[in-house]
């Protein structure tokens, strides 16, 4: 008999149960905790590549609720996120060519002038948690670099940030560098970040302006539904 | 109805909650735009490292083209970091400088400089202060710009390590700290000596949009405190973003002045004050990346009259202004005041 031809029932409610464990262990932070339920999942052969999704991006994604709500802030984020990459990481040897097809494909980073990649950050690893492949170009991108990036990956969005008003111009020159290298009608631009807004995305030529992490994975979902 | 005062006896009145001609306007953050640049013929990237240009750019801009009650410098939150050993990028000539290596890792012990006041941009902008001072001195209050210590802690490590690190090992941030207040402190000192009439501390980093309110109480507030009791000028505070469950206990810090966006609810923060007898005036919150760079000059004038009616004791742009601001928007807040 093995585990994945017939599992008893009692081995399927451990595996919820562990599951819902390690998903309360990445928002609450607790990094060895959602380690050791990891690695117990996988000790006794219970890892399902769904696992991924219902239980380390459900973390995340109750995580950045919480942020979003104001009771967490970018420390405890971060520390959620650790959590989460520590038991992905238990998990990744189980993973191999099994993962399932991206979403979709998303160019992310701040722009030029940019230093602060925090928001960034945060945003990238719950877009990717979200089921999205992510290519990162950083902090302080400048437009071409942006630009090569969607010729390169051909992404389904442009994920722009800026944290400072003093920067924020640079997300048009995003815009323009795409558009003079005809590849702006390829992909859409999402801009976020604190001094932004939807009259801003208008004015520069983007086409959404998302507040937050959870904001810009639904608008995702959105945009890589209606593609094809 | 003209002015009867000078922008000076007013920002100091209005700083003290009394009596004033019309409602005072300052920048609190920085307010070089490109065609401030053009106006007066000084530009960035060489108004950064040049005393004369930042006096030109900064005083003669602030006081002479836009009308501002008060004339600071510098632009950028990067001089003590870049003093204290980060690389830097230039921002060329549309956009400030930025950091592009942080000089510490979390487990560094940092040790502060004895020579800081003549390394990098920190003498610039200290003789920029003095030429100003000179200049406009008697017309204008003269403010030299700090970043604060929880600020200037975060630039030495990068955000990320350094949130990290608060979070899970304390202990380890201290000595940034410590190390960011003693350069804030003594960058301070220096623009008093060079004749600075006021301090502003932009601490954009202890914001709610960033740290708990707990995080802020601990690690960000009561380094404000020790500074503006060290200082012993009048201090304008400014901390970007959402604010309101903090507002007391940046009255407690003993500034002057309160610097804040529109995020804050104000007309909450008043009625808090009063009801506890502080008489902490407000700083703002004239949106920087809303009406002020995309309004009209009505428009403006219209959101001077509602941050007034809402209970805004100083107009302001709410945070740095972007450098695309149209310079008709920038003086139209003046005018704004000077109809309300
Ligand atoms: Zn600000």
């Amino acid at each position: 008999m093995t585990a994945e031809t017939r599992e008893t029932k009692g081995q399927a409610a451990l595996r919820e149960q562990l599951k819902r464990n390690l998903s309360d262990a990445i928002v609450e932070m607790e990094v060895e905790e959602a380690e050791r339920i990891a690695k117990e999942i996988t000790a006794q052969g219970l890892f399902q590549m769904n696992l991924l999704e219902t239980s380390v991006a459900a973390g995340m994604a109750v995580a950045s609720r919480l942020y979003e709500e104001g009771e967490y802030f970018i420390p405890e984020l971060l520390s959620c996120a650790d959590a989460a990459e520590a038991a992905t990481e238990i998990f990744r040897p189980y993973m191999l060519g099994e993962k399932p097809a991206p979403k979709g494909c998303v160019v992310i980073g701040s722009v030029e002038g940019d230093t602060h990649d925090i928001g960034k950050n945060i945003v990238a690893l719950v877009i990717e948690a979200g089921g999205y492949e992510v290519h990162d170009l950083g902090r302080d991108v400048p437009a071409s670099v942006f630009a090569d990036a969607v010729e390169a990956h051909h992404p389904d969005a442009v994920a722009l940030a800026s944290l400072m008003t003093t920067s924020m111009g640079h997300m048009a020159d995003v815009v323009q560098e795409l558009t003079r290298r005809g590849t702006r009608s390829s992909c859409k631009i999402i801009i976020g970040g604190k001094p932004v807004s939807t009259s801003f995305a208008k004015k520069i030529g983007a086409d959404y302006y998302a507040p937050g992490a959870g904001e810009a994975v639904r608008l995702l979902d959105d945009i890589c539904s209606r593609r094809s | 109805m003209s002015d009867t005062m000078t922008g000076r006896e007013r920002l100091l009145k209005a700083l003290k909650g009394e009596p004033t001609d019309r409602p005072s306007v300052i920048s609190a953050c920085q307010y070089a735009t490109y065609e401030l640049m053009d106006a007066v013929g000084a530009s960035w990237p060489e108004a950064h490292r040049d005393a004369e240009l930042m006096a030109t750019l900064s005083g003669k801009g602030g006081a002479e083209v836009i009308g501002l009650d008060a004339i600071r410098a510098p632009y950028c939150q990067t001089i003590e970091a870049e003093a204290l050993g980060a690389k830097i990028k230039s921002g060329g000539k549309t956009h400030i400088p930025s950091i592009a290596e942080h000089p510490y890792k979390v487990d560094d012990v940092p040790e502060f400089p004895d020579d800081f006041l003549t390394r990098g941009r920190v003498p610039v902008a200290v003789k920029a202060v003095s030429l100003m001072k000179e200049k406009y001195g008697d017309q204008v209050l003269v403010m030299g710009g700090i970043g604060g210590p929880f600020s200037i802690a975060n630039s030495l490590i990068g955000i990320t390590p350094f949130l990290k690190a608060m979070f899970k090992t304390p202990d380890k941030i201290q000595p940034f700290l410590e190390m960011g207040y003693q350069a804030a402190l003594t960058f301070g000192k220096a623009y008093i000596e060079a004749g600075a009439d006021a301090i502003v501390i932009e601490d954009m980093m202890a914001s709610l949009d960033m740290i708990s309110p707990k995080n802020y109480r601990q690690l960000a507030q009561p380094y404000e405190k020790k500074l503006i009791a060290d200082l012993g000028v009048p201090v304008i505070l400014h901390i970007c973003g959402k604010l309101d469950k903090v507002m007391l206990d940046i009255a407690d810090t003993g500034c002057a002045g309160i610097s804040v966006e529109s995020a804050v609810n104000i007309p909450a923060a008043k009625a808090a004050y009063k009801e506890k007898g502080i008489r902490l005036p407000i700083i703002g919150d004239i949106s920087p990346s809303g009406v002020l760079l995309n309004g009209t000059p009505d428009e403006i004038k219209d959101a001077v009259h509602d941050a007034l009616a809402r209970g805004v004791d100083i107009i302001s742009p709410g945070c740095a202004a972007a450098p695309s601001t149209p310079l008709a928007n920038l003086k139209a807040m003046v005018e704004g005041a000077k109809d309300a």
